[in-house]
């Protein structure tokens, strides 16, 4: 009986080192975060909502994320929303209304500007932090096919589906779970664009799954890893100064 | 005594005279009683229409979640233990807990938003039962056994090209979830008369709310029914004394403006009315009087011929007045108490917006008629005061002179 233990022990040793080559799932999601959502950074994105009735509109805002995962972003058009402030600290996300001279509390799980990305989607901390991630097997040779569920009851989804490149360690394609079951939103990511030594994909789809004539189109404008944001960024007083 | 007795036979002895004027003021008293007692109806059927059809006479919350920005994170747990201690104070006569929330409602293809109430049909019923009838024409209300159905506004169904019976998918985030989908078939359609309840508004069984939002055994509130509607305020004293501190204990005042408002205003109207008639069956009374007072100065002439004094002849004709008014206002009151009680048996149905008949039953109190007894003696004795005391203020030579 020991000696079968033995024979298997070592059938599993042969196995791990035969694909050590291919990253763990968890080395895998540090990658997407350290590309999607990345230490701390600057960045400008367009965003457009497609609406069910077949109107569009465009946004367009700047984003500020420090190494401790506080996030602060200014919305620069359309008029409507210009001078609207968001900041994510920790749990708390505030939405900082210029007409209204203060910050309402909103929730991370709420709609970014109406369109199909959640407000945890476009201010995400970490999918590290959130999901324990399981390599699953891909019916694409070329991609690797990730499992992530949710932590906590409290993430954005309760269950992910990526598929990301082989070659480059880059998500392809993304889909959003229910705690039910039920497909919530499907993401495509494409265009792949180097921004000052960053390769990311600029070119995000989110469909919303479950209303099908929506969508919602989020390009990388520019994005740079350089600045540190000083601290008082960060801070609810300062919204709309 | 003697001057009662006087005046009683006065009054029998013009027979037709008092029947005619009887009859006026009693007419008056019974317009008046009637109009009373349908406004009354009308006011109560709004508050009612309000208090068991949504609000509920008391509701319990936590505390805070009242103007809370994230009202779910505010909920509490379904307890037997605070429940029974609502249930035993006194006044209380059901309980029924709920959990509110919104979301978007699609179709696959259309998503729109909506508000919703969830309930748990076995016990909602008991503190607020028109709800169960508080449905477009042809609904059945939520029961027992429909696990997975929705009572939505009309509109927000047709907005989603959807009918009676289809499948839509109910998305919502429970306070500390992700965001959930379940399918839900819609079982049938809230009433049109508010346009934001039909565009907006759905109501859904509790354990199906519970389950989409993964708040398993958590509810928002516990709306309690009271067994005297009037008595509202202090049974709600007593159950925030029964719940403690960790929560907010409301009425249907606080929490229904819109009704807490309107109620007196139409209360307002409807007296306003009341008095204008009032003043209207007066002027009749008045001229009535007069005649019988004006019919009556050669009487005048002769008895202070005969040595009757003048303050004798007013207080004979006052009281003669006080007796006519009295009577007439019991005869028209009470004839407006059976009208009312008839009219209450099969209420008076009104037409309002669409297809909604609302029944409104007619009521009146002791008080109310006892004012109106008061007011209708009280309007009588004022319209014979006049003439009587100037007809005792004529010298008699001219009051027998007098046709």
């Amino acid at each position: 009986m020991s000696s079968m233990r033995s024979f298997v022990a070592l059938l599993l040793a042969v196995s791990g080192s035969a694909q050590g080559a291919s990253p763990t799932a968890e080395e895998l999601v540090k990658t997407y975060d350290a590309v999607m959502s990345p230490g701390a950074f600057r960045a400008q994105f367009d965003m457009v909502a497609h609406r069910q009735d077949g109107t569009t509109r465009q946004y367009s805002f700047k984003v500020v994320k420090s190494n401790d995962d506080k996030v602060r972003s200014y919305f620069l058009g359309p008029a409507s929303a210009k001078g609207q402030e968001m900041l994510k600290v920790g749990d708390n996300l505030w939405v900082y209304m210029p007409n209204l001279k203060r910050a309402v509390r909103i929730a991370s799980r709420e709609s970014f500007q109406g369109g199909d990305f959640n407000n945890g989607d476009i201010l995400r901390v970490s999918y590290v932090t959130d999901y324990t991630a399981t390599l699953v097997p891909s019916d694409d040779e070329s991609l690797w096919a990730l499992d992530l569920v949710g932590k906590t009851a409290e993430t954005t989804y309760d269950r992910v589906k990526l598929w990301m490149r082989k070659d480059k360690k880059l998500p392809v394609r993304a889909e959003y779970y229910a705690a039910s079951g039920k497909l919530l939103r499907s993401a495509t990511f494409g265009d792949v664009k180097t921004f000052h030594g960053l390769e990311r994909p600029s070119h995000i789809v989110m469909r919303n799954e479950l209303a099908t004539k929506r969508f919602t189109e989020l390009t990388t404008v520019d994005m740079s890893l350089d600045a540190e944001a000083p601290p008082q960024l960060f801070v609810l007083d300062d919204l709309g100064r | 005594m003697h001057m009662l007795a006087l005046a009683l036979r006065n009054l029998t002895r013009h027979s037709r005279r008092t029947l005619i004027t009887t009859l006026a003021v009693a007419f008056g008293a019974l317009a008046i009683v009637c109009l009373q007692a349908i406004a009354n109806g009308f006011v109560k059927n709004l508050i009612e229409n309000s208090v068991l059809n949504k609000v509920g006479a008391v509701q319990v919350f936590k505390r805070g979640y009242l103007g809370s920005d994230d009202p779910l994170a505010m909920s509490f747990a379904d307890d037997e233990a605070l429940q029974g201690r609502i249930r035993a104070v006194p006044g209380v006569a059901a309980l029924a807990p709920r959990l509110d929330f919104d979301g978007m409602l699609s179709n696959g293809s259309d998503a729109t938003m909506f508000v919703a109430t969830a309930i748990d049909p076995r016990r909602e019923y008991q503190v607020c039962p028109r709800r169960a009838s508080y449905l477009a024409r042809g609904s059945q209300p939520l029961g027992p056994g429909d696990e997975r159905s929705a009572v939505i506004g009309k509109q927000l169904v047709d907005s989603l090209g959807a009918m009676k019976g289809s499948t839509l998918v109910m998305q919502a985030a429970g306070a500390h979830a992700a965001t959930n989908a379940l399918d839900v078939q819609v079982h049938g359609f809230l009433p049109h008369t508010h346009p934001v309840e039909s565009k907006r508004l759905a109501t859904v069984p509790l354990a199906f709310a519970q389950e989409l939002l993964r708040m398993k055994g958590q509810v928002t509130e516990y709306v309690v029914g009271v067994a005297e509607l009037g008595e509202v305020e202090a049974v709600a004293a007593r159950v925030r004394g029964a719940v403690g501190d960790g929560f907010e204990v409301t009425t249907w005042r606080q929490i229904d403006i819109g009704t807490r408002d309107r109620a007196p205003l139409l209360q307002y109207i409807l007296d306003f009315i009341a008095v204008v008639l009032f003043f209207l069956v007066s002027t009749g009374i008045v001229n009535t009087m007069m005649m019988s007072v004006h019919e009556r100065v050669r009487e005048i002439g002769t008895m202070l011929v005969v040595g009757v004094r003048r303050w004798q002849v007013t207080v004979l004709f006052l009281l003669e007045a006080t007796l006519l008014g009295l009577g007439s206002a019991i005869l028209g009151t009470g004839a407006g108490v059976a009208v009312v009680q008839v009219v209450a048996r099969r209420g008076i149905e009104t037409k309002l917006i669409g297809d909604d008949v609302v029944v409104v039953f007619p009521f009146i109190g002791a008080s109310s008629l006892g004012l109106i007894v008061a007011l209708t003696v009280l309007g009588t004795v004022l319209a014979a005061a006049y003439p009587t005391w100037k007809a005792a203020r004529l010298r008699p030579v001219d009051a027998l002179r007098s046709t």
